[in-house]
């Protein structure tokens, strides 16, 4: 209690109060325009944070990524282009309402199920965080090393492209977070003996180049060869709430998306998509009635309940391990995690020992940028939505500022710039070959754990590696990771198996 | 004659790169890989031959004929040009930072940008676009937020 109301004192500033709104709204029109993201919002936003207290700092990346992951639906109603992914599953029934002229109901209904699933996977969040982090404070460096490895082998393996392309991806990762000083004997790895390189490649710099250089240059290019992407005409619309008797109607299918969404939310890698459209089949195949069944994809508002809600249960899902374990669920909790570390608050069980009041804050600031989120949406869905008629190379023109000044502002470095526009140029090259950059900024995040993990575990074996086998937890996760991998050759194999198959249909 | 060249030449770079970086493991890091299996360049050595294992991996599915179902995309007209075209941007920005901060240098490489690289005719976009936006991080970052953008050197 004691706790509650430090943390009461910490959030309700006046300081932190605007970081929510300005959050939020950055959030909200990052997730609703197509091509840009929430991620790319969060990565933008984090070196501002550097400078502010460390909750309003946290506050303002939660609530980018809860108006972002909201903010997606505001395209895929209206326009049938899902502003994030997790939305892709609400275009279905969603723009089809909208072609019935019913955006208004789709769009109320969208931010009502979105703030009901967000609060629901807090409060199961709440719970389960305290549980884990319970069990984990036990955990020594052996189990944390195969813990982290885990999560790593879930991360690739979920990736979205393959598991060998994801590893890959996962392994430039780790191997950009081994540049600089080693932590434990401090010698210097890969300098080339320039002084400036011994801080090693920075994670917050990193993921700006990432998640918004491609952006950039995608639609710079596009403009420099006069194929504008165009912006999209949006007819004024205004949010209708749905009726008390309509949320009564699907109120067991929204718990049971908030139960999908917060457990998927909670798988590191796999996060809202998959949770969306699985909740979105699990809405068409429970449906009893034969004619509402035949309705789904042809615009049931039960096509917009089922995966708004599951992905706004994934925010509080992803905030369990990212809490309890210090491991980020997806890129967005990853950056929130850079965000965490960035104001000395280390996740992990140690958190809520050393930290309680900073954990309640960051609940708080949860709930109020849920309710903050869905004032906007129902007030301001007019002006929002104009946005989405702003030419894409001029919102580039802002983001490329944010861009230079995030990454020089984190260290005053020339070098962070110029190490942002590699980056940046990495990310450009992986999405033309098709090579996923989330487990590079993942495999970043997790590789200073895995190797200090790593070698204290070796040194107190002197040398012995099968401490990394000598608890039920770490054979645990052991078997979890092989397991993990397993599937997905076997996914691929089989994969080889119909292509051939086809190729001999095809010959024949 | 294969469908599909993709894991070849993602094959042979991702070989190429992992050999480089085990021969730096080598010329960049003190140290030996240590009869414990623990120095500073254990993990790094560890990544380079999971990375070569992975290069070999795609060599293997090159050849047994496995076309992947997301592929490179063809060059572009101009893609190089038009990149090269941004980077120069990026890096002419961070040098005006560096000498005027961040109120001089913005409105200044904004007008540049959508004068001269993005070919905007109208006076608004041309002079109003970068004060405004000058302005609105101005204001969200130092009045609103109370955070700070770079100083140059100069102002």
């Amino acid at each position: 209690m004691e706790n509650l109301i430090t943390a009461l004192g910490l959030i309700g500033t006046y300081e932190v109060m605007i970081a929510i709104a300005i959050g939020s709204f950055a959030g909200i029109i990052f997730g609703a325009i197509p091509g840009l993201t929430y991620s790319m919002a969060l990565a933008l936003m984090l070196p501002f944070t550097f400078t502010m207290e460390p909750v309003t700092g946290i506050s303002l990346l939660l609530a980018t990524y809860i108006g972002g992951m909201t903010g997606g639906s505001i395209s895929a109603i209206l326009i049938g282009i899902p502003g994030t992914p997790s939305a892709a599953a609400t275009v279905a029934d969603g723009y089809a309402l909208t072609k019935k002229g019913d955006a208004s109901i789709a769009l109320g209904t969208a931010v009502i199920v979105s703030t009901i699933g967000g609060f629901a996977s807090l409060v199961i969040m709440i719970i389960l965080v305290d549980f884990i982090s319970q069990f984990a404070i036990k955990f020594g460096p052996a189990e944390i090393f195969m813990l982290v490895l885990f999560g790593f082998s879930t991360i690739c393996g979920l990736s979205e492209r393959s598991l060998f392309r994801g590893l890959v991806a996962g392994v430039l990762g780790l191997m950009l977070m081994t540049i600089g000083t080693d932590e434990i004997e401090g010698i210097s790895r890969f300098t080339f003996d320039n002084t400036q390189m011994l801080q090693g490649v920075n994670l917050l710099v990193a993921m700006i180049g990432l998640f918004a250089v491609p952006h950039i240059l995608e639609v710079f290019h596009f403009r420099l060869n006069k194929e504008d992407k165009t912006n999209f005409d949006v007819d004024i619309v205004k949010t209708k709430l749905p009726s008390f008797s309509l949320l009564k109607k699907y109120f067991n299918l929204m718990l049971r998306c908030v139960g999908l969404g917060t457990s998927i939310g909670a798988i590191p890698g796999s996060g809202g998509p998959i949770a969306a459209f699985l909740a979105y089949s699990h809405a068409k195949n429970s449906e009893k009635n034969p004619d509402e069944k035949e309705m789904y994809g042809k615009g049931h508002i039960g096509g917009v309940v089922a995966p708004e809600t599951a992905n706004n249960a994934v925010t509080g899902g992803a905030m369990v391990p990212l809490l309890s374990l210090g491991i980020p669920g997806d890129p967005a909790t990853a950056i929130i995690l850079g965000g965490l570390l960035i104001h000395g608050l280390s996740p992990g069980p140690m958190l809520f020992i050393e930290n309680a009041p900073q954990v309640y804050s960051i609940y708080l600031a949860i709930l109020i940028a849920y309710i903050v989120v869905f004032i906007f949406q129902v007030n301001f869905i007019k002006h929002i939505v104009k946005i989405l008629k702003v030419k894409p190379h001029h919102l580039g023109v802002g983001i490329l500022v944010m861009v230079i000044v995030g990454s020089y502002a984190i260290r005053n470095s020339f070098l962070d710039v110029n190490v942002m526009i590699l980056m940046g140029l990495i990310g450009y090259f992986f999405n033309r070959i098709q090579l996923p950059v989330t487990p590079i900024v993942l495999g970043m995040v997790l590789g200073k754990t895995i190797e200090n993990e790593y070698r204290t575990a070796m040194s107190l074996s002197a040398g012995d590696p099968t401490i990394f086998f000598s608890s039920i937890v770490s054979l645990m996760f052991f078997s979890l990771i092989i397991l993990t991998i397993a599937l997905q050759i076997r996914k691929r194999m089989l994969d080889v198996k119909k292509q051939k198959k086809l190729k001999e249909q095809a010959q024949l | 004659m294969r469908e599909s060249k993709f894991y070849l030449y993602l094959g042979l770079g991702v070989l190429a790169f992992s050999l480089i970086w085990l021969v730096l493991v080598f010329l960049q890091i003190e140290g030996d890989l240590g009869s414990f299996a623990n120095t500073p360049r254990t993990i790094p050595f560890f990544l380079g031959l999971c990375m070569s294992i992975l290069g070999i991996v795609f060599l293997y599915q090159y050849k047994v004929g496995y076309v992947p179902k997301n592929q490179a995309e063809p060059l572009q007209k101009n893609e190089f040009r038009n990149i090269f075209f941004c980077i120069v941007v990026f890096v002419s920005y961070s040098y005006l930072l560096r000498y005027f901060g961040f109120l001089i240098s913005t409105p200044i490489i904004v007008f540049f940008i959508t004068r001269f690289l993005l070919n905007e005719k109208s006076w608004k976009l041309n002079f109003l676009f970068p004060v405004t936006i000058t302005g609105m991080i101005y204001f969200i970052f130092i009045i609103l937020l109370k955070s700070s953008l770079p100083r140059g050197e100069l102002f």
